[in-house]
């Protein structure tokens, strides 16, 4: 006997997928398989697609590109959702807007005492409010680096902590570090005296379980594309006015 | 004669109000003509021009603006007064001359109308009152009128008055003293409690409220906190209170407490079906309200300003959520439902089986559910109804409907196409 075609199949899994689509939007979304890209395709290709949910941290000393990489962090997520910056009086608004965040959704923490650092943090990761949550690290005990690890990890978010040099996170807790590195200085101009600053070059060295290799690999990123001509490099360091008054005069 | 005051100043669209209500001691009858701007009807106030110029500046010394005056019979000629040189009077009957000489737009005419006009070879108010009244209302319609009667300074309109709204508020004084947190909370809960009955009376709805708190030992501490929506949800309110006051430590026994709405708006509530964006602002709200109280200062956001020192090229404000910031990352990464229309009905009671607290069977005679999805909570504020559960539910014969319960009924209030 051949089975009977129901006729309201279609319409009985239309209301299947409605309540699954409800119910998801009820339940958080699974954070292993969060990536974050950074919009560094090398580093991204290195990391399987981005910054994982979690603590990163971001080792190196000042200038050596670790804001680049936060900064990059804090402008993808922002599309899309809120990021946090723990401010200690250092932030400067207008390189963050160079770098693509978008100010409406970024919520400056302002705290400039140690003992508060942390409890805003929590705070700010127990909301669940934030994809990316950057802050300058300071000397915590190994308990309080884990109960970081722990929160940024069920939240989904990514803490990406700046770890000047001597600083360390306990070993196993982040789930990525990276440590950064300033290869060269670019200057555009005759020489290095008089010449105008493009921006530098740095690399990065990722150690995680995750990655393949065991040997650390170095990448290289950078704030300049070396591969535009000349002319094009020189106006990367003007402001967009300047640029377009330049494009004209060409 | 009416007075027109003209006033800049920095973060000029938050102390607008405050400005005008400062208006109020120097005439009973102030206008609100746009953001600085304000016409002040001065008949029958004692004095001259000079005195009233005077009386404006004092009143307005507290903010400290700059504030251009002008005064002439007519509402019109007193605002081109006071944009033309501070201090300008103009006389009775010489309201047209004085106007003459200044070009078109200061009648508010669109740019389009004033380059016919300026084909036409008028330029100047003066040469458009010299045009016949019938034959150019004719040619450019009925707002040609008002250019005209402004143009001759014979407008002689009569002042719109602002509307004052009675301030929402509820206070506790004298009723005992509330020494431990559970007594406090549960205080202010009542007052709140008032707050958003008041509210929901009034069809208005609060933007955030100020507390103020007298102890036993004379001090006073006042607290303001902003929602992330305008609501009067009492339930809303005392989550961020209660996520503010967190941090809060008081030396003496709190033995009066004021609670009063701010930044009332006309209520109505969005009600949004499938998505969580409501509920992520009140997150967000009270995570907000949680940090302030720990760090003692608001949370920031940043704003760029064109300057020319680098450290001037920005500033700080208090984070608020305004709408286009909140997104919440996973609803909108979910591409669009393929939801069919519902259609919403008059609400009529229906019988429904319920069992483990799933409706199970619907209508009469009943007829088996074959599936049931939610309950979603929603409320409308607006017609001061309380909040419900709603459920979409299929029956097996392909039919879709939208059932809600209130307390222990249950009510038909919509039918999927």
């Amino acid at each position: 006997m051949l089975p009977v075609p129901d006729p309201l199949a279609n319409r009985r899994a239309a209301f299947h997928s409605l309540k699954e689509r409800l119910v998801a939007l009820q339940r958080p979304a699974p954070t292993q398989e969060r990536r974050l890209p950074c919009e560094l395709p090398a580093l991204d290709l290195a990391l399987g697609g981005g910054l994982p949910a979690g603590l990163v941290t971001l080792e190196g000393p000042a200038s050596s590109g670790r804001g680049a990489i936060a900064f990059r962090a804090l402008a993808v997520a922002s599309r899309s959702a809120f990021v946090a910056l723990l401010d200690d009086g250092s932030c400067y608004p207008p390189a963050l807007v160079e770098a693509g965040v978008l100010l409406e959704r970024l919520l400056i923490v302002p705290v400039r005492e140690g003992r508060l650092l942390a409890r805003a943090l929590d705070t700010l990761l127990r909301s669940r409010l934030c994809r990316v949550v950057v802050v300058r690290a300071r000397t915590w005990s190994a308990a309080i680096w884990g109960r970081f690890s722990q929160l940024a990890r069920e939240t989904g978010s990514t803490l990406l902590a700046l770890l000047d040099d001597g600083l360390h996170a306990p070993a196993g807790l982040p789930a990525l570090r990276l440590r950064c590195r300033s290869e060269r200085l670019v200057l555009c101009g005759r020489g290095s005296v008089g010449g105008a600053f493009l921006g530098y070059t740095f690399s990065v060295e990722p150690f995680a379980r995750a990655l393949r290799s065991q040997a650390p690999l170095v990448l290289r990123a950078s704030r300049t594309n070396e591969d535009l001509p000349l002319h094009e490099r020189a106006t990367r360091s003007l402001s967009a006015p300047q640029r377009a008054a330049r494009r004209c005069a060409v | 004669m009416f007075l027109c005051a003209i006033v800049e100043g920095e973060d000029l669209q938050r102390r607008w109000e405050a400005l005008l209500d400062a208006l109020d001691a120097v005439t009973p009858t102030v206008e609100d003509a746009g953001l600085g701007a304000a016409y002040l009807d001065m008949h029958g106030i004692l004095g001259e021009p000079a005195l009233w110029y005077a009386q404006v500046r004092t009143a307005l010394a507290p903010f400290f603006v700059d504030v251009r005056c002008g005064c002439s019979e007519d509402a019109f000629c007193a605002g081109v007064a006071a944009r033309h040189a501070d201090g300008c009077v103009v006389a009775a009957g010489e309201e047209a001359a004085f106007l003459a000489p200044f070009p078109l737009h200061f009648l508010d005419v669109d740019p389009r109308t004033i380059e016919r006009l300026v084909l036409l070879g008028i330029e100047r108010i003066g040469e458009l009152a010299a045009l016949p009244y019938g034959a150019f209302v004719r040619r450019f319609g009925a707002r040609a009128a008002l250019w005209h009667r402004r143009a001759s300074g014979t407008e002689r309109r009569s002042l719109v008055p602002r509307a004052f709204t009675l301030p929402i508020e509820a206070s506790a004084l004298g009723e005992g003293e509330a020494q431990t947190q559970e007594q406090l909370l549960f205080a202010l809960r009542v007052l709140l409690g008032r707050i958003a009955e008041s509210c929901a009376r009034r069809g208005r709805s609060a933007g955030g409220i100020r507390v103020d708190f007298f102890c036993d030992d004379a001090s006073e501490r006042s607290i303001e906190l902003f929602f992330a929506l305008p609501t009067a949800e009492e339930r809303a309110m005392f989550d961020v209170l209660r996520a503010r006051l967190e941090r809060e430590s008081f030396e003496a026994p709190v033995v009066g407490m004021r609670v009063r709405a701010l930044r009332l708006e006309e209520a109505g509530s969005r009600q949004m079906l499938f998505v969580r964006e409501r509920a992520q602002r009140q997150d967000l709200a009270v995570a907000l309200a949680r940090l302030e109280g720990l760090l003692g200062e608001p949370v920031r956001r940043a704003c760029l300003r064109p300057a020319h020192a680098f450290e001037e090229r920005f500033t700080f404000e208090r984070f608020t959520p305004d709408l286009a910031a909140v997104e919440d990352a996973r609803v909108s990464a979910l591409p669009a439902l393929p939801l069919p229309p519902l259609h919403l009905i008059p609400e009529r009671e229906v019988a429904v089986e319920v069992r483990g607290g799933v409706p199970v069977a619907f209508g009469d005679p009943p007829s088996a559910l074959y599936e049931c999805a939610g309950p979603w909570r929603t409320q409308d504020v607006a017609r001061e109804m309380p909040p419900r559960d709603e459920y979409d539910v299929a029956l097996a014969d392909g039919r879709w409907y939208r059932i809600a319960r209130r307390q222990t009924r249950w009510y038909l209030c919509g039918v999927y196409e």
